[in-house]
């Protein structure tokens, strides 16, 4: 995959914070490294808005909820695993 | 297990000094119950304590963890012990089945009970169709995968050795099977531009859901199919570790087991996959 591309107005630290951002989305990051990220995000409006997308992008994957099986499919599948398993209890008996 | 599901069966009555009940069933206070005459207590359990007159019962503060074997465990259930019962006494007391882990699921079906299977089945037949579905964007393949997944995991279950969660293994197969399908694919899939018929060969008009606006609803619907393409356009790799970690909510610990890679691998293929996400999902967050 290819890098991330980097902003015209991405200054050095930027990319070495990446790492930092992503421990941060998994909260993961250590007391002394956070205070660093909020202050470069103080300061950098192209990290502050990239933490902040990438909430949200954490945010929607993890609201969205999970489908039901059809009922088609449902009973696709039913329909293949009664007859792997009745054809082993048939072949046994 | 609720309340109905424990009222409609599952219980044995025996002779024991313990009686497990939920943390909520509201157990009655021994304190208040009369002295005279069997003691019973109405119980949500569909079932009865009848307890002889003089004996003392005591309600414990400690739960104590039903944990039968390795695995999953659904619940855990207060025990309540009765202190000081007649030796002879007719003491009835309902005991809730307690929930069958995985593992001893997987150790029933390893012997031949094909039932073992079938509740396994039934227990990730969900979870397993949302990994399929997510990593493969259509129903079709999804609903293929799905079946291939748990044929698969039938027919390997007897190799199965309990060194990991049974659900870390199922949900390796359905990855392993979904990206299969997916490195198959040599054409970008095709949209049918038809709108689909109902049984009368007219277009079924969709009834709207009154707790949300209009523009709430196409708000949704429109994340979620972004969200969807977003996902899609992951490469392999990268788009099963997000559909592990970020759909289907597992650990980094639990998505390293899955996909068998490195913990460090699972962090890093995260932040790369969000960060595509995001890219393509900039105009909607």
């Amino acid at each position: 995959m290819a890098e991330r591309q980097r902003p015209a107005n991405e200054c050095a630290d930027c990319l070495e914070l990446d790492a930092l951002i992503a421990q941060y989305l998994e909260g993961e990051e250590r007391q002394q490294a956070r205070a660093e990220l909020m202050v470069h995000v103080t300061s950098c409006r192209h990290c502050a808005e990239l933490v902040r997308s990438l909430k949200r992008v954490v945010h929607y994957c993890r609201m969205e909820p999970g489908c039901d099986v059809p009922t088609v499919v449902h009973e696709e599948l039913w329909q293949v695993i009664r007859m792997t398993t009745g054809g082993r209890r048939r072949t046994r008996t | 297990m609720g309340r109905d599901a424990c009222e409609s069966g599952g219980f044995g009555c025996e002779r024991e000094s313990s009686i497990r009940r939920h943390a909520d069933a509201g157990l009655p206070d021994a304190r208040t119950a009369s002295p005279a005459g069997a003691r019973v207590i109405p119980s949500w359990l569909g079932a009865q304590l009848l307890r002889p007159p003089g004996g003392k019962a005591r309600r414990p503060s400690a739960v104590a963890a039903a944990r039968a074997g390795a695995g999953r465990v659904d619940y855990v259930v207060p025990v309540v012990i009765l202190e000081s019962v007649p030796e002879g006494a007719n003491l009835q007391v309902a005991v809730p089945a307690l929930p069958v882990t995985d593992d001893e699921l997987v150790r029933r079906a390893q012997t031949g009970k094909e039932d073992a299977f079938e509740e396994l089945v039934r227990r990730y037949e969900r979870k397993v169709y949302n990994i399929c579905y997510r990593m493969l964007g259509n129903e079709q393949d999804a609903s293929e995968a799905l079946q291939d997944a748990f044929m698969r995991a039938y027919r390997f279950l007897p190799r199965f050795q309990f060194k990991s969660s049974f659900f870390t293994w199922l949900y390796r197969i359905a990855t392993n099977v979904s990206l299969t399908r997916l490195r198959r694919r040599k054409q970008p899939e095709m949209v049918s531009l038809d709108e689909p018929l109902d049984e009368a060969g007219e277009v079924p008009l969709e009834i709207p859901d009154d707790r949300y606006s209009p523009e709430e609803v196409h708000r949704q619907r429109v994340l979620h199919e972004k969200l969807q393409a977003a996902v899609d356009g992951l490469p392999p790799d990268h788009r099963a570790v997000v559909v592990l970690r970020d759909l289907q909510g597992l650990s980094n610990e639990e998505v390293s087991k899955t996909l068998n890679i490195s913990v460090a691998a699972v962090k890093s293929r995260l932040h790369r996959g969000r960060l595509v996400i995001r890219e393509k999902m900039a105009a909607y967050i």
